[in-house]
Protein backbone atom coordinates (compact mmCIF):
# COMPACT_ATOMS: atom_id res chain seq x y z
CA UNK A 1 0.00 0.00 0.00
CA UNK A 2 1.18 2.96 -0.82
CA UNK A 3 1.00 6.60 2.09
CA UNK A 4 0.03 9.91 0.58
CA UNK A 5 -0.85 12.63 1.61
CA UNK A 6 -4.29 14.55 0.18
CA UNK A 7 -5.80 18.17 0.94
CA UNK A 8 -8.88 19.00 0.47
CA UNK A 9 -10.81 22.63 1.36
CA UNK A 10 -12.41 22.41 4.98
CA UNK A 11 -15.58 24.60 5.60
CA UNK A 12 -13.24 27.72 6.42
CA UNK A 13 -11.50 27.61 3.92
CA UNK A 14 -8.19 26.42 5.40
CA UNK A 15 -6.51 22.87 4.42
CA UNK A 16 -6.94 20.20 5.85
CA UNK A 17 -4.20 16.84 5.96
CA UNK A 18 -4.28 13.65 6.30
CA UNK A 19 -2.19 10.24 5.85
CA UNK A 20 -3.89 7.61 4.36
CA UNK A 21 -2.64 4.12 3.03
CA UNK A 22 -3.92 3.69 -0.73
CA UNK A 23 -3.04 0.45 -3.00
CA UNK A 24 -2.00 2.02 -5.84
CA UNK A 25 -0.48 5.98 -6.79
CA UNK A 26 -3.14 6.58 -9.20
CA UNK A 27 -6.11 5.59 -6.64
CA UNK A 28 -3.58 7.75 -4.38
CA UNK A 29 -4.09 10.31 -6.57
CA UNK A 30 -7.62 10.00 -7.46
CA UNK A 31 -9.19 10.89 -3.78
CA UNK A 32 -7.65 15.05 -4.21
CA UNK A 33 -9.68 14.98 -7.67
CA UNK A 34 -12.50 13.24 -6.36
CA UNK A 35 -13.20 15.87 -3.38
CA UNK A 36 -12.00 18.41 -6.13
CA UNK A 37 -15.67 17.43 -8.51
CA UNK A 38 -17.33 16.75 -5.02
CA UNK A 39 -16.01 20.62 -4.17
CA UNK A 40 -17.15 21.74 -7.31
CA UNK A 41 -20.48 21.04 -6.92
CA UNK A 42 -21.50 22.78 -3.61
CA UNK A 43 -23.20 25.66 -3.77
CA UNK A 44 -20.99 28.62 -1.51
CA UNK A 45 -22.67 32.20 -1.25
CA UNK A 46 -19.55 33.84 -2.27
CA UNK A 47 -20.61 32.89 -5.41
CA UNK A 48 -24.49 34.12 -5.31
CA UNK A 49 -24.83 30.53 -4.22
CA UNK A 50 -23.89 29.20 -7.25
CA UNK A 51 -21.55 25.87 -7.30
CA UNK A 52 -18.22 26.70 -8.29
CA UNK A 53 -18.83 24.44 -11.88
CA UNK A 54 -22.06 26.75 -12.46
CA UNK A 55 -19.90 29.77 -12.16
CA UNK A 56 -16.86 28.60 -14.70
CA UNK A 57 -19.56 27.24 -16.88
CA UNK A 58 -21.54 30.74 -16.87
CA UNK A 59 -18.29 32.88 -17.24
CA UNK A 60 -16.70 30.22 -19.64
CA UNK A 61 -14.01 30.36 -17.39
CA UNK A 62 -12.03 30.05 -13.89
CA UNK A 63 -10.77 32.99 -13.38
CA UNK A 64 -13.69 34.30 -11.39
CA UNK A 65 -13.85 31.40 -8.96
CA UNK A 66 -9.78 31.71 -8.18
CA UNK A 67 -10.32 35.19 -7.81
CA UNK A 68 -13.12 34.55 -5.12
CA UNK A 69 -10.88 31.55 -4.17
CA UNK A 70 -7.58 33.08 -3.78
CA UNK A 71 -6.39 29.80 -1.22
CA UNK A 72 -7.20 27.72 -4.04
CA UNK A 73 -4.11 28.85 -6.03
CA UNK A 74 -1.87 28.09 -3.03
CA UNK A 75 -3.16 24.68 -2.76
CA UNK A 76 -1.42 21.33 -3.28
CA UNK A 77 -3.87 20.25 -5.58
CA UNK A 78 -4.16 23.73 -7.51
CA UNK A 79 -2.85 21.85 -11.00
CA UNK A 80 -6.22 19.53 -10.60
CA UNK A 81 -8.42 22.24 -10.03
CA UNK A 82 -7.15 24.30 -13.13
CA UNK A 83 -7.54 20.47 -15.09
CA UNK A 84 -10.87 20.01 -13.73
CA UNK A 85 -11.97 23.28 -14.60
CA UNK A 86 -10.73 23.85 -18.08
CA UNK A 87 -14.18 22.92 -19.46
CA UNK A 88 -15.21 23.42 -22.94
CA UNK A 89 -17.59 22.19 -25.39
CA UNK A 90 -16.32 18.97 -24.25
CA UNK A 91 -17.71 18.75 -20.92
CA UNK A 92 -21.35 18.93 -22.95
CA UNK A 93 -21.17 15.54 -24.80
CA UNK A 94 -21.15 12.10 -23.81
CA UNK A 95 -17.64 11.78 -24.17
CA UNK A 96 -16.79 13.96 -21.23
CA UNK A 97 -18.26 11.22 -19.08
CA UNK A 98 -15.14 9.39 -19.55
CA UNK A 99 -13.07 12.02 -17.94
CA UNK A 100 -14.91 12.05 -14.51
CA UNK A 101 -13.57 9.75 -11.79
CA UNK A 102 -16.63 8.20 -10.36
CA UNK A 103 -16.42 8.97 -7.13
CA UNK A 104 -15.34 6.60 -4.13
CA UNK A 105 -17.60 3.72 -5.42
CA UNK A 106 -15.01 3.94 -8.72
CA UNK A 107 -11.75 5.01 -6.74
CA UNK A 108 -10.20 2.00 -7.72
CA UNK A 109 -11.00 1.28 -11.18
CA UNK A 110 -8.63 2.52 -13.81
CA UNK A 111 -8.99 5.19 -16.62
CA UNK A 112 -12.39 4.07 -18.23
CA UNK A 113 -11.80 4.45 -22.15
CA UNK A 114 -15.15 4.75 -24.50
CA UNK A 115 -13.79 1.74 -26.51
CA UNK A 116 -14.34 -0.25 -23.11
CA UNK A 117 -18.05 0.84 -23.29
CA UNK A 118 -19.79 -1.93 -24.94
CA UNK A 119 -23.48 -1.00 -23.28
CA UNK A 120 -22.44 2.04 -25.79
CA UNK A 121 -21.22 0.59 -28.78
CA UNK A 122 -24.55 -2.46 -28.70
CA UNK A 123 -26.69 1.16 -28.67
CA UNK A 124 -24.74 3.00 -31.48
CA UNK A 125 -25.31 -0.24 -33.53
CA UNK A 126 -29.23 -0.69 -32.70
CA UNK A 127 -30.25 2.90 -33.22
CA UNK A 128 -30.61 4.68 -36.05
CA UNK A 129 -30.04 7.96 -34.63
CA UNK A 130 -26.41 8.64 -32.24
CA UNK A 131 -29.06 11.36 -30.01
CA UNK A 132 -31.06 8.32 -29.31
CA UNK A 133 -28.04 5.87 -27.93
CA UNK A 134 -27.27 8.44 -25.80
CA UNK A 135 -30.19 9.13 -24.50
CA UNK A 136 -30.88 5.24 -23.45
CA UNK A 137 -27.48 4.97 -22.33
CA UNK A 138 -27.04 8.09 -20.07
CA UNK A 139 -29.78 6.14 -18.13
CA UNK A 140 -28.86 2.60 -18.04
CA UNK A 141 -26.57 1.62 -14.41
CA UNK A 142 -22.90 1.03 -16.35
CA UNK A 143 -20.74 -1.89 -15.12
CA UNK A 144 -17.85 0.27 -16.09
CA UNK A 145 -18.57 2.47 -12.68
CA UNK A 146 -19.99 0.33 -9.99
CA UNK A 147 -23.90 0.02 -11.85
CA UNK A 148 -24.07 3.92 -11.83
CA UNK A 149 -25.36 5.19 -14.58
CA UNK A 150 -23.36 7.63 -16.84
CA UNK A 151 -25.65 10.73 -16.10
CA UNK A 152 -25.04 10.17 -12.41
CA UNK A 153 -21.02 9.99 -12.86
CA UNK A 154 -21.23 13.03 -15.35
CA UNK A 155 -22.93 15.09 -12.49
CA UNK A 156 -20.82 13.87 -9.92
CA UNK A 157 -20.66 13.87 -5.97
CA UNK A 158 -21.22 16.76 -3.20
CA UNK A 159 -21.40 17.60 0.01
CA UNK A 160 -21.74 14.05 1.39
CA UNK A 161 -19.40 12.48 -0.82
CA UNK A 162 -16.52 14.53 0.02
CA UNK A 163 -16.45 13.88 3.53
CA UNK A 164 -17.58 10.13 2.39
CA UNK A 165 -13.80 9.39 0.73
CA UNK A 166 -12.41 10.87 3.48
CA UNK A 167 -14.28 8.43 5.92
CA UNK A 168 -13.87 5.38 3.71
CA UNK A 169 -9.91 6.68 3.10
CA UNK A 170 -9.56 6.28 6.91
CA UNK A 171 -11.60 3.51 7.20
CA UNK A 172 -8.92 1.79 4.85
CA UNK A 173 -6.17 2.76 6.30
CA UNK A 174 -7.50 0.78 9.74
CA UNK A 175 -8.14 -2.29 8.00
CA UNK A 176 -4.52 -2.43 5.76
CA UNK A 177 -2.45 -1.04 8.62
CA UNK A 178 0.67 -3.44 8.69
CA UNK A 179 -0.46 -5.51 5.84
CA UNK A 180 1.61 -6.62 3.64
CA UNK A 181 0.95 -7.45 0.16
CA UNK A 182 2.63 -9.59 -2.31
CA UNK A 183 1.56 -8.11 -6.30
CA UNK A 184 -0.55 -5.02 -6.79
CA UNK A 185 -3.34 -7.71 -7.47
CA UNK A 186 -3.24 -8.73 -4.33
CA UNK A 187 -3.63 -4.85 -2.60
CA UNK A 188 -6.16 -3.58 -5.32
CA UNK A 189 -8.68 -6.44 -4.79
CA UNK A 190 -7.82 -6.10 -0.56
CA UNK A 191 -8.55 -2.69 -1.46
CA UNK A 192 -11.65 -3.30 -3.15
CA UNK A 193 -13.27 -6.10 -1.35
CA UNK A 194 -13.28 -3.35 2.01
CA UNK A 195 -14.89 -0.79 -0.34
CA UNK A 196 -17.24 -2.97 -1.16
CA UNK A 197 -18.28 -4.15 2.77
CA UNK A 198 -17.88 0.02 3.76
CA UNK A 199 -20.41 1.03 1.20
CA UNK A 200 -23.48 -0.96 3.01
CA UNK A 201 -22.43 0.00 6.80
CA UNK A 202 -24.68 2.59 7.84
CA UNK A 203 -22.58 5.73 8.00
CA UNK A 204 -23.41 8.60 10.38
CA UNK A 205 -21.96 11.05 7.71
CA UNK A 206 -25.49 10.24 6.02
CA UNK A 207 -27.54 9.99 8.99
CA UNK A 208 -27.43 6.52 9.52
CA UNK A 209 -27.65 5.91 5.58
CA UNK A 210 -25.23 3.74 3.43
CA UNK A 211 -23.15 5.14 1.70
CA UNK A 212 -24.10 3.36 -1.67
CA UNK A 213 -27.34 5.24 -1.04
CA UNK A 214 -26.48 8.62 0.40
CA UNK A 215 -24.05 8.74 -3.05
CA UNK A 216 -26.51 8.07 -5.26
CA UNK A 217 -29.50 10.37 -4.31
CA UNK A 218 -26.89 13.18 -3.89
CA UNK A 219 -25.62 12.97 -7.02
CA UNK A 220 -29.30 12.25 -8.44
CA UNK A 221 -30.06 16.11 -6.73
CA UNK A 222 -27.04 17.29 -8.17
CA UNK A 223 -28.21 16.06 -11.80
CA UNK A 224 -31.71 17.53 -11.53
CA UNK A 225 -29.84 21.07 -10.49
CA UNK A 226 -27.21 20.70 -13.63
CA UNK A 227 -30.19 19.54 -15.53
CA UNK A 228 -32.28 22.51 -14.42
CA UNK A 229 -29.68 25.13 -14.63
CA UNK A 230 -28.36 24.01 -18.48
CA UNK A 231 -32.15 24.27 -19.64
CA UNK A 232 -32.17 27.63 -17.91
CA UNK A 233 -29.39 28.74 -19.30
CA UNK A 234 -29.95 27.35 -23.06
CA UNK A 235 -27.04 24.89 -23.14
CA UNK A 236 -27.11 21.96 -24.87
CA UNK A 237 -25.87 18.81 -23.36
CA UNK A 238 -25.78 15.12 -24.28
CA UNK A 239 -26.68 14.27 -20.53
CA UNK A 240 -29.62 16.81 -20.34
CA UNK B 1 13.62 -21.30 -37.65
CA UNK B 2 10.34 -23.34 -36.22
CA UNK B 3 12.14 -26.69 -36.15
CA UNK B 4 15.08 -24.59 -34.40
CA UNK B 5 12.44 -23.43 -31.60
CA UNK B 6 10.93 -27.15 -31.37
CA UNK B 7 14.49 -28.51 -30.73
CA UNK B 8 15.06 -25.62 -27.84
CA UNK B 9 11.82 -26.75 -26.39
CA UNK B 10 12.00 -29.99 -26.71
CA UNK B 11 15.35 -29.92 -25.14
CA UNK B 12 14.05 -27.09 -22.20
CA UNK B 13 11.66 -29.71 -21.08
CA UNK B 14 14.08 -32.62 -21.03
CA UNK B 15 16.39 -30.83 -18.98
CA UNK B 16 14.25 -29.30 -16.30
CA UNK B 17 11.60 -31.69 -16.03
CA UNK B 18 12.48 -35.22 -17.34
CA UNK B 19 9.95 -35.17 -19.80
CA UNK B 20 10.86 -36.89 -23.32
CA UNK B 21 8.04 -35.46 -25.41
CA UNK B 22 7.59 -36.68 -28.99
CA UNK B 23 4.63 -36.59 -32.05
CA UNK B 24 3.04 -39.71 -30.24
CA UNK B 25 2.83 -39.21 -26.50
CA UNK B 26 2.61 -35.28 -26.03
CA UNK B 27 -1.09 -35.19 -26.35
CA UNK B 28 -1.18 -38.07 -23.24
CA UNK B 29 1.16 -36.23 -21.38
CA UNK B 30 -0.66 -33.12 -22.00
CA UNK B 31 -3.79 -34.70 -20.32
CA UNK B 32 -1.68 -35.94 -17.44
CA UNK B 33 -0.11 -32.78 -16.71
CA UNK B 34 -3.70 -31.15 -16.58
CA UNK B 35 -4.69 -33.58 -13.59
CA UNK B 36 -8.09 -32.26 -13.43
CA UNK B 37 -11.95 -32.79 -13.64
CA UNK B 38 -13.09 -34.93 -16.41
CA UNK B 39 -14.48 -32.09 -17.98
CA UNK B 40 -11.43 -30.35 -18.77
CA UNK B 41 -9.50 -33.31 -20.04
CA UNK B 42 -12.84 -34.45 -22.43
CA UNK B 43 -12.67 -30.66 -23.10
CA UNK B 44 -9.01 -30.61 -24.24
CA UNK B 45 -8.91 -34.18 -25.86
CA UNK B 46 -11.80 -32.71 -28.10
CA UNK B 47 -9.64 -29.58 -28.61
CA UNK B 48 -6.50 -31.61 -29.81
CA UNK B 49 -9.04 -33.71 -31.96
CA UNK B 50 -10.44 -30.89 -33.70
CA UNK B 51 -7.29 -28.79 -34.06
CA UNK B 52 -5.04 -31.05 -34.71
CA UNK B 53 -2.05 -29.38 -33.27
CA UNK B 54 1.75 -29.57 -33.42
CA UNK B 55 4.06 -30.78 -31.49
CA UNK B 56 5.43 -27.69 -31.07
CA UNK B 57 2.14 -26.79 -29.72
CA UNK B 58 2.55 -29.82 -27.04
CA UNK B 59 5.68 -28.35 -26.05
CA UNK B 60 4.29 -24.62 -25.27
CA UNK B 61 1.26 -26.13 -23.94
CA UNK B 62 3.29 -27.95 -21.38
CA UNK B 63 5.50 -25.38 -20.61
CA UNK B 64 2.78 -23.16 -19.96
CA UNK B 65 1.45 -25.26 -17.43
CA UNK B 66 4.44 -25.61 -15.48
CA UNK B 67 4.66 -22.05 -15.85
CA UNK B 68 1.03 -21.58 -14.45
CA UNK B 69 2.26 -24.86 -11.82
CA UNK B 70 5.03 -22.49 -10.51
CA UNK B 71 3.10 -18.93 -10.91
CA UNK B 72 5.80 -17.91 -12.61
CA UNK B 73 4.67 -14.61 -14.33
CA UNK B 74 7.36 -13.42 -17.27
CA UNK B 75 6.94 -17.59 -18.38
CA UNK B 76 3.38 -17.53 -18.04
CA UNK B 77 3.21 -14.10 -20.27
CA UNK B 78 5.48 -15.95 -22.58
CA UNK B 79 4.60 -18.78 -23.41
CA UNK B 80 0.72 -17.70 -24.04
CA UNK B 81 1.89 -15.04 -26.59
CA UNK B 82 3.97 -17.98 -28.47
CA UNK B 83 0.44 -19.98 -28.34
CA UNK B 84 -1.59 -17.53 -29.64
CA UNK B 85 -0.71 -18.69 -33.34
CA UNK B 86 -2.88 -21.86 -32.18
CA UNK B 87 -6.70 -21.64 -32.16
CA UNK B 88 -7.53 -20.61 -28.14
CA UNK B 89 -7.90 -22.66 -25.64
CA UNK B 90 -9.64 -22.85 -22.36
CA UNK B 91 -6.94 -23.98 -19.97
CA UNK B 92 -4.60 -20.56 -21.15
CA UNK B 93 -7.43 -18.22 -21.59
CA UNK B 94 -8.74 -18.53 -18.14
CA UNK B 95 -4.91 -18.86 -16.56
CA UNK B 96 -4.12 -15.46 -18.01
CA UNK B 97 -7.59 -14.39 -16.76
CA UNK B 98 -6.52 -15.61 -13.23
CA UNK B 99 -2.94 -14.12 -13.45
CA UNK B 100 -4.80 -10.37 -14.41
CA UNK B 101 -7.36 -10.55 -11.67
CA UNK B 102 -4.57 -11.84 -8.57
CA UNK B 103 -1.30 -10.35 -10.44
CA UNK B 104 -1.95 -7.05 -12.06
CA UNK B 105 -5.84 -6.24 -10.68
CA UNK B 106 -6.48 -5.53 -14.04
CA UNK B 107 -10.58 -6.48 -13.64
CA UNK B 108 -11.79 -5.50 -16.90
CA UNK B 109 -9.07 -7.78 -18.38
CA UNK B 110 -10.07 -10.46 -16.34
CA UNK B 111 -13.50 -10.49 -16.79
CA UNK B 112 -13.15 -10.39 -20.80
CA UNK B 113 -10.84 -13.60 -20.00
CA UNK B 114 -13.13 -15.18 -17.85
CA UNK B 115 -16.29 -14.49 -20.31
CA UNK B 116 -13.56 -15.66 -23.72
CA UNK B 117 -13.40 -18.61 -21.05
CA UNK B 118 -17.10 -19.01 -21.19
CA UNK B 119 -17.49 -18.72 -24.65
CA UNK B 120 -14.90 -22.11 -24.91
CA UNK B 121 -16.89 -24.14 -22.59
CA UNK B 122 -19.81 -23.11 -22.33
CA UNK B 123 -21.75 -23.30 -18.57
CA UNK B 124 -18.36 -23.59 -16.96
CA UNK B 125 -18.57 -23.14 -13.27
CA UNK B 126 -14.86 -21.95 -12.45
CA UNK B 127 -15.47 -19.35 -15.18
CA UNK B 128 -19.10 -18.28 -13.72
CA UNK B 129 -17.63 -18.25 -10.06
CA UNK B 130 -15.02 -15.88 -11.15
CA UNK B 131 -17.14 -13.53 -12.99
CA UNK B 132 -19.68 -13.42 -9.84
CA UNK B 133 -16.07 -12.40 -8.15
CA UNK B 134 -15.22 -10.15 -10.51
CA UNK B 135 -18.75 -8.82 -10.51
CA UNK B 136 -18.68 -8.33 -6.83
CA UNK B 137 -15.58 -6.12 -6.64
CA UNK B 138 -17.31 -4.01 -9.54
CA UNK B 139 -19.84 -3.57 -7.32
CA UNK B 140 -22.35 -4.89 -9.88
CA UNK B 141 -24.31 -7.11 -7.56
CA UNK B 142 -27.22 -8.24 -9.93
CA UNK B 143 -24.92 -9.93 -12.23
CA UNK B 144 -22.27 -10.96 -9.18
CA UNK B 145 -25.40 -12.84 -7.64
CA UNK B 146 -26.25 -14.34 -11.37
CA UNK B 147 -23.03 -15.89 -12.07
CA UNK B 148 -22.69 -17.43 -8.20
CA UNK B 149 -25.91 -18.97 -9.27
CA UNK B 150 -24.57 -20.52 -12.41
CA UNK B 151 -21.91 -21.68 -10.85
CA UNK B 152 -23.46 -23.70 -8.44
CA UNK B 153 -25.64 -25.11 -10.96
CA UNK B 154 -22.53 -25.94 -13.03
CA UNK B 155 -20.57 -26.94 -10.11
CA UNK B 156 -19.91 -30.58 -11.62
CA UNK B 157 -17.72 -29.22 -14.19
CA UNK B 158 -15.17 -27.58 -11.44
CA UNK B 159 -12.21 -29.25 -10.23
CA UNK B 160 -13.39 -29.32 -6.61
CA UNK B 161 -17.17 -29.36 -7.53
CA UNK B 162 -18.23 -29.40 -3.51
CA UNK B 163 -15.92 -26.87 -2.38
CA UNK B 164 -16.92 -24.23 -5.15
CA UNK B 165 -20.38 -24.91 -5.01
CA UNK B 166 -20.01 -24.18 -1.41
CA UNK B 167 -17.89 -21.09 -1.70
CA UNK B 168 -20.32 -19.57 -4.39
CA UNK B 169 -23.62 -20.07 -2.42
CA UNK B 170 -21.55 -18.59 0.98
CA UNK B 171 -20.96 -15.68 -1.83
CA UNK B 172 -24.84 -15.66 -2.86
CA UNK B 173 -25.24 -15.12 1.08
CA UNK B 174 -23.20 -12.31 1.76
CA UNK B 175 -24.88 -10.20 -1.27
CA UNK B 176 -28.18 -11.07 0.15
CA UNK B 177 -26.99 -10.28 3.27
CA UNK B 178 -25.39 -6.70 2.14
CA UNK B 179 -27.71 -5.56 -0.14
CA UNK B 180 -31.24 -7.01 0.08
CA UNK B 181 -30.75 -8.01 3.91
CA UNK B 182 -32.87 -11.37 3.25
CA UNK B 183 -32.72 -13.49 6.44
CA UNK B 184 -34.54 -15.93 5.60
CA UNK B 185 -32.57 -16.16 2.19
CA UNK B 186 -28.91 -15.91 3.82
CA UNK B 187 -29.85 -18.64 6.13
CA UNK B 188 -30.80 -20.86 3.20
CA UNK B 189 -27.78 -20.55 1.19
CA UNK B 190 -25.59 -20.91 4.19
CA UNK B 191 -27.15 -24.12 5.76
CA UNK B 192 -26.67 -25.12 1.56
CA UNK B 193 -23.14 -24.29 1.85
CA UNK B 194 -22.08 -26.22 5.27
CA UNK B 195 -24.56 -29.41 3.28
CA UNK B 196 -21.79 -29.24 0.21
CA UNK B 197 -18.76 -28.65 2.61
CA UNK B 198 -19.52 -29.19 6.34
CA UNK B 199 -16.06 -28.11 7.05
CA UNK B 200 -16.37 -24.38 6.08
CA UNK B 201 -15.83 -21.91 9.14
CA UNK B 202 -16.86 -18.89 7.44
CA UNK B 203 -20.19 -19.95 6.79
CA UNK B 204 -20.63 -21.76 10.11
CA UNK B 205 -19.45 -18.50 12.10
CA UNK B 206 -22.03 -16.78 9.66
CA UNK B 207 -24.73 -19.14 10.48
CA UNK B 208 -24.14 -18.67 13.97
CA UNK B 209 -24.03 -14.93 13.69
CA UNK B 210 -27.34 -14.57 12.15
CA UNK B 211 -28.87 -16.43 14.54
CA UNK B 212 -28.30 -14.42 16.97
CA UNK B 213 -29.80 -11.43 14.98
CA UNK B 214 -32.87 -12.83 13.85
Amino acid sequence: MRRGIASGDGESGTLQHFNFSFPTKESAEKVGLIQIECYLNIPATELNNRTPYEDVVLNKSATNFFNTFPVIKEAPLFEYYQQILSLSEKEFAYKSVYSKTGGVLNIFNPQIRESMDSELKTLFSRCEEEKEAIRLWKDRPSELWSNLPPKLVWAGGGKIERELILDFSQYLTRMVRRKEFDTRGDALITAIQHLRVWQFQPNEICSGMAPINAIIKEREEIYERKSAFFKENHIECDFV
Amino acid sequence: MAKKSLQRYLAKIGKEFDVVLTEENYKEVILEEVESPPALLDYLRDYMEKNEPTLEWGCLMFLFIKADEEKYVPDIEMYYKLLARYPPNWFTEVGMAELQLRYYGNIFKARDGFFKGLELRPDNAHCHYNLGYIYHLLGVFNKSFEHYEKAVINHQTANKPKELKARSLYNLAVIKISVERDYEEVERHLKEALAAMPRYPEAKRALKQLRRWK
